[in-house]
């Protein structure tokens, strides 16, 4: 197993419109230290605000650490992210190819996947019309269908992914986690323990500003839920 | 071409042409708009200063025409490009874009759109007694000088904008400052001495005095004049670029 990306001493603090000049910004994170290896899959946990979110937008290249350092062995890493660019006035397949390169895909490799999109999204002949008629839960599906084309080396996935209605939603959890199962090297940031806990090889709990643990997911979370 | 940026000239693509569509979806008369906008504009101006204020003398209209056509191009790009950055904030605090694509996408939009004015304001030109002439082949050379010009400005007020937002008042002050000293109403070679030189120093003045050369006086710009234009746009460009490649990562953090 090769390493992918290496946080070396990583600190990362709040910007905003108040201290945007400040030298005293309160930190995130510091003095963050860990890697991720080709295949594996890693959990992230915490609380709300322990910094889960910015730890992904980190790793993704996203945002630059204020603090250490950053190595990343490969430029193909994608936060996954449903209706990215989504625009209401276009219709289902333009908003498909948009979305689609924004997420890393070239324009031919969305049009050859275009029929797979349509029916994993089941939307048939509604595709062609614009997005705006479409209810929150096609909104969703479309947006899950083309951002399962995507083939990126590392997979972040921020959250469950639960869009449509039940059965839409069994059936793309089962695509990511067969997804991830496969030699898909993968971070999850949950709050589902049951899913950290047996998708997961390693897990890392984020609090206090710092990496509170790190390890097997069912020790990990057992000092979680302390 | 790398794959990464062929990627992103199809985004470009995709991107301006959603803009496109946009404009056209708001409105019962859609793609019409992009004749009628420009239209009831020049019209407006036509009125005030022709109809009403009875201004100019002869060839007054086309004088002012020719000036607002090719100002209106530089005004709405710039005033788009400088809130480029954050009109796409949502996307990229989720993927990664080189930030210099954003304005570019504002470019390229309006860039089709005055593409239509201006073929519209040929047509009234050449039927309202100015025929095409010789000095109409340096058109090609005088639009790639102006877009020149826009791209830089815009880069440049794209870049700053998000670091320091209150400057978009500025900006918009600057824009205005400029709409009045480019020379749109009245001819800047009637200005006096030591005054003439430094208003000519602004970009803008220059190309729409070298537009109606061209277009209504027979008259091939000069080569310094380009070069100067040019230049400008190329300086204001470098330095958008630089910071724009400074603050890449910091700018979903600052629009955010």
């Amino acid at each position: 197993m090769t390493s992918l990306i290496k946080f070396d001493a990583v600190g990362l603090s709040y910007h905003s419109a108040r201290n945007r000049n400040s030298a005293e910004r309160p930190w995130i994170f510091q003095d963050l230290n860990f890697e991720l290896m080709s295949g594996e899959t890693l959990g992230v946990i915490g609380r709300n605000g322990a910094g889960k979110s910015s730890l992904m937008r980190l790793m993704s290249g996203l945002i630059a650490p204020d603090a250490g350092s950053i190595i990343r062995n490969t430029d193909s890493i994608l936060l996954l992210s449903i209706q990215l660019g989504f625009q209401p006035h276009l219709n289902g397949r333009e908003n498909a190819i948009l979305s689609g390169i924004l997420l890393g895909m070239r324009r031919h490799e969305v049009m050859a996947a275009m029929q797979e999109i349509i029916d994993f999204a089941e939307l048939g002949e509604q595709i062609d019309d614009p997005v705006r008629t479409y209810s929150t839960g096609m909104r969703g599906r479309l947006g899950f269908a083309v951002a399962c084309q995507a083939r990126p080396d590392i997979l972040l996935i921020d959250e469950a992914m639960s869009v449509g209605d039940r059965d839409f939603r069994q059936k793309s959890r089962a695509y990511l986690l067969e997804r991830i199962k496969s030699d898909q090297t993968a971070v999850i940031v949950s709050h589902d323990e049951r899913l950290i806990a047996t998708e997961c090889n390693r897990v890392i709990w984020l609090a206090d500003g710092g990496i509170k643990a790190c390890g097997e997911p069912d020790e990990v979370l057992e000092q979680y839920r302390r | 071409m790398s794959l990464l940026q062929k990627r992103h000239a199809e985004l470009l693509y995709h991107c301006a042409l959603s803009d496109l569509k946009q404009d056209s979806d708001r409105a019962h008369l859609g793609f019409l708009w992009w004749i009628l906008d420009p239209v009831i504009y020049l019209a407006m101006f036509y009125l005030i200063f022709e109809v009403i204020l009875q201004r100019g003398g002869p060839g007054y209209v086309h004088f002012l025409l020719c000036g607002l056509v090719f100002w209106r191009w530089f005004d709405s790009t710039v005033r788009l490009a400088a809130l480029s950055i954050r009109k796409y904030k949502g996307i990229i605090s989720q993927v990664y874009l080189p930030k210099a694509l954003l304005p570019m996408i504002a470019i390229t939009s309006n860039m089709l759109k005055f593409s239509m004015i201006v073929a519209l304001f040929t047509c009234f030109l050449v039927f309202s007694g100015f025929p095409p002439t010789a000095s109409w082949l340096a058109a090609p050379l005088m639009l790639v000088t102006q877009l020149v010009l826009i791209i830089g400005v815009s880069l440049l007020v794209a870049s700053v904008i998000p670091l320091v937002p209150d400057l978009m008042q500025l900006v918009n002050y600057g824009i205005t400052l400029m709409f009045f000293l480019s020379g749109i109403f009245f001819d800047l070679s009637v200005v006096n001495e030591p005054l003439q030189s430094v208003l000519y120093l602004n970009p803008m003045a220059l190309t729409l005095s070298c537009w109606r050369d061209l277009l209504l006086y027979q008259g091939f710009p000069a080569w310094q004049d380009i070069l100067y234009i040019n230049g400008f746009g190329l300086v204001l460009g470098a330095i958008g670029m630089l910071l724009l490649r400074r603050f890449d990562l910091r700018y979903p953090r600052l629009v955010n």
